[in-house]
């Protein structure tokens, strides 16, 4: 039986169910469209290298880009063959993606839905791993690694987290290092697999022109053709202790670039927020930023109009329990003076604040982009599938957009960007 | 209006189209699916010696207007807009630089009050392309400076992305002194010297001569759409001569390799199909091209990937305006020779009519699967029309795929057959790179 949220505002409904196996299962009708999109994904990604095995008092530690490794070996039929080919029967487009902390297995289907579904999940229950397709994987994996070492946009970034933390994982690179996935075998791939692609700790989103009964139906017969004997019990994560300061204030590097990048990023402290909390934290800082930062602010007019920046300027902010960092980028030839001008423009909004003119405009401003994410399958179910390890769903947004007040925004502003906690990551051209 | 049907599904709904003047028209593609009306305005600029000052216009324009007369002002309007999305662009197709303006905005029934943004949207886009900011007849010198400084930088970044680079440079190898490989950007030494005077003159021109394709796609109907556009008050345009590109038949291979500081080598093979989108054999070559190298079934993918463990990526694409075919591929430089040799099989394998049921069933799955999806976004399907109109065709997506399944496994045979290789581009480090493992 299905548990329905429904938004007036944006006339969606989403769909939610635990089923018996303990799987969580989200389904959102899009009633109209053409395409169906399922997405089967674990709460696992490349932040967990130490951990304790379900039953276990003794943590392991496995390679750096072992999640990432485990993905492309899951798509081995025992046969030898690809799983690719059993989606291109009905013309499906399968597809998966590591990220720091989840992998997901997903497709794109306009027909046979439910023979694709039942694909997908199959695959994803079925591992099959040999020393002799490990071996063969490394060859590829090593050329995604190198194809990566060329995206200047990857490696400015990489370092940033590399400078920022000691000893949280997410220092690392997601799909490893040549040397690192040298030692992966395929007894390590079955033990990161029993622990991590449980159940429990995993989410199916289905969204689509579909039944809900029709498809709810259809998982409960795929559920029931699992086969697999996992340890059902807590993973628990070896704790991390990461200091409050970074590693290094600056690092450098370069490659055959037209002209400079540089990343100014900033530690954040305010931590272990959850669900609608962590929520509420992260819109405040974008608030914050865009008051600070965007095309409608002082301190974007001045950079402009120095000639500082360009369409290549960008900032973001990531906030996750154990982790949450704020980066502004841009490529210019004249970084230290972007710098310098940079922290002045912080220094000083700090000081004067924030007009609530400003902020209720941007907060309307927003409202644009929170309905958007409904015009789009593959990133509703993207973003559900995120909300859902973050503990929150789709329709939370707007409640809590509404609820943050100018308070929260200066509150997000004094503890942002505290010198001692950035880092500044430069690109340099070789020649 | 006219629904195509095909197997009782409709792939799209056709585009009714409005004729506002001569060479300017308006394509209104109702759907109700989304919850926000997208509006692209297109036009097209020939990629002639005015090229960088037809590349610098946007960027111009989307700077002020008489009535918003800077970013800030803009983005104000934006963000009063609920969040508006408002970019510039600039395509290729062919021998032309197809300049647009697009804006997004949310469909009125989804906000709690009672207000017109389409109307207001489509103003600010009149305004955009018809009222720019002027200082003495002439665009503010500030914004022309500094814009063809960033423009400059935007040139100079495409090296930047070592695949894009690598195939552009292809391009250039296979095509040199082509006006068509010119960059749609612009050429970065002329921006050091814009004429002002120059530039008001070209952007003149062009608004006052260019033809103009207008897409909305949302919930709304003709008359309104009409009536939203009549803001524009549009004269008669001309029209531009229809790209035809030249052919080549290249008497032997050129290998040409360039030296930059990169991990990973780029090798992209660039052959003559002397097939464009107006010919008899254009699907054929399309399925030729799904099965040689266009998906993850492919021959491409299967033997330089997942057999030999060569590549993350090895691919081909059709080029539908030059008559060309590209393999495209990134490999330990090291391996250049082995992974060229397993690409000629593959081509050599299609040659043979070594062409599996499953690939081929594959191969047309694939392009109805596309095809369908073409109706899940707006801006797929203002591409596919727009696409159309370039090309000089007006194949709906039904006749697309019929064409598709005549396809047969002999005609892919022939066009393998016919393919002529021309071009080899290898982009590579100076050392030896040393990554075996």
């Amino acid at each position: 039986m299905f548990n329905i949220k429904k938004s007036e505002l944006v006339n969606e409904s989403i769909y939610e169910t635990t089923l018996p196996n303990g799987l969580k299962f989200i389904f959102i009708p899009k009633k109209g469209f053409t395409k169906q999109f399922a997405m089967y994904a674990t709460n696992y990604g490349s932040n967990n290298i130490k951990f304790y095995p379900v039953g276990s008092e003794k943590y392991v530690e496995v390679p750096l880009g072992i999640a990432h490794f485990l993905e492309h070996k899951l798509f081995d039929n025992e046969d030898g063959s690809n799983v690719f080919q059993k989606f291109s029967e009905y013309g499906a487009d399968p597809n998966a993606f590591t990220s720091y902390d989840m992998t997901a297995y997903h497709f794109t289907s306009t027909d046979g839905f439910y023979q694709n579904l039942e694909t997908l999940i199959n695959f994803v229950n079925n591992p099959y791993f040999t020393h002799e397709s490990v071996e063969k994987e490394k060859g590829i994996i090593a050329q995604e690694i190198t194809m990566y070492d060329d995206i200047p946009n990857w490696v400015i970034f990489c370092n940033f987290l590399a400078a920022a933390y000691h000893e949280h994982p997410v220092k690392n690179n997601v799909a490893g290092d040549i040397a690192s996935i040298t030692d992966i075998t395929h007894e390590m791939l079955y033990l990161c697999y029993n622990n991590f692609y449980n159940p429990a700790n995993m989410v199916l989103v289905i969204c689509g022109d579909l039944e809900p009964q029709e498809v709810l139906e259809n998982v409960l017969k795929c559920i029931s053709q699992d086969k697999r004997k996992l340890n059902v019990g807590e993973v628990r994560n070896f704790e991390v202790n990461e200091p409050r300061e970074v590693v290094k204030n600056y690092v450098e590097t370069s490659m055959d670039v037209s002209r400079p990048k540089i990343l100014y990023g900033f530690k954040d402290s305010i931590l272990n927020l959850h669900g609608t909390d962590l929520l509420r934290r992260d819109l405040s800082v974008q608030i914050a930023l865009d008051l600070l930062l965007g095309k409608s602010s002082q301190l974007y007019d001045e950079l402009y109009n120095k000639q500082l920046i360009d369409d290549s300027f960008e900032y973001a902010y990531t906030a996750k329990p154990q982790y949450a960092f704020a980066e502004i980028s841009v490529e210019t030839e004249n970084y230290e003076e972007f710098l310098t001008e940079l922290k002045h423009g912080i220094a000083q909004a700090k000081k004067h604040g924030v007009s609530i003119e400003e902020f209720e405009r941007i907060k309307k401003s927003y409202i644009g982009s929170i309905i958007r994410v409904f015009n789009n399958i593959e990133n509703l179910t993207n973003m559900t599938v995120h909300q859902y390890f973050n503990g929150i769903t789709v329709f939370d947004y707007y409640d809590v957009l509404n609820s943050i007040t100018i308070n929260d925004i200066t509150t997000a502003f004094s503890t942002l960007y505290e010198e001692e906690y950035c880092v500044t990551s430069i690109l340099k051209p070789t020649k | 209006m006219i629904k195509p049907v095909f197997n009782g599904r409709i792939f799209m709904n056709s585009p009714t189209i409005i004729k506002l003047a001569e060479n300017v028209n308006l394509y209104v593609i109702n759907c109700d699916i989304f919850k926000t009306t997208a509006i692209k305005i297109f036009i097209p600029c020939e990629l002639n010696e005015n090229y960088t000052y037809h590349a610098l216009i946007p960027q111009i324009l989307k700077r002020g207007t008489k009535k918003h007369p800077d970013q800030k002002s803009i983005e104000i309007l934006m963000q009063d807009l609920y969040g508006a999305n408002f970019f510039t662009s600039i395509r290729k197709y062919g021998n032309k630089q197809i300049l647009s303006f697009n804006m997004d905005i949310i469909d009125e029934q989804y906000l709690l009050s009672n207000e017109d943004l389409l109307s207001n949207a489509v103003n600010f886009l009149n305004e955009l392309i018809n009222e720019p900011l002027l200082e003495n007849d002439l665009f503010k010198h500030e914004y022309v400076l500094q814009e063809a400084f960033n423009l400059k930088q935007q040139i100079m970044s495409i090296k930047n992305d070592k695949t894009s680079y690598s195939i552009n440079r292809l391009n250039e190898e296979m095509n040199p002194g082509a006006d068509f490989t010119k960059c749609e950007y612009g050429s970065a030494d002329e921006l050091d010297s814009i004429d002002p005077h120059k530039l008001i003159c070209v952007y003149k021109k062009i608004i006052s001569e260019n033809p103009i394709d207008i897409f909305i796609v949302g919930d709304i109907d003709v008359q309104k759409a009409r009536n939203l556009f009549s803001v524009f008050n549009f004269n008669n345009k001309k029209s531009l001569a229809t790209y035809v590109p030249v052919f080549y038949l290249p008497e032997n291979v050129r290998y040409s390799e360039e030296l930059m500081d990169v991990q990973q080598g780029k090798l992209n093979i660039g052959f003559r199909t002397n097939i464009i989108q107006v010919h008899q054999d254009f699907y054929k070559l399309l399925m030729f091209n799904s099965i040689f190298g266009g998906s993850l079934n492919s021959k491409l993918f299967m033997n330089v990937r997942e057999k030999a463990s060569l590549c993350y990526y090895c691919s081909s694409r059709v080029d539908k305006f030059n008559g060309q075919l590209i393999v495209y591929t990134g490999i330990d430089v090291l391996n250049y020779q082995k992974a060229y040799d397993i690409i000629k099989e593959q081509l050599q394998a299609c040659i043979s009519g070594d062409i599996t049921d499953f690939e081929y069933d594959a191969a047309i799955k694939d392009f109805e699967s596309s095809l369908k999806s073409i109706n899940d976004s707006a801006a797929s399907m203002v591409n596919y029309c727009y696409s159309n109109i370039q090309a000089g065709v007006s194949t709906t997506p039904e006749e697309y795929i019929s064409n598709i399944k005549k396809v047969t496994k002999e005609d892919i045979i022939r066009i393998a057959s016919s393919l002529k290789e021309d071009t080899i581009y290898f982009l590579k480090s100076s050392q030896e790179a040393t990554t075996n493992v």
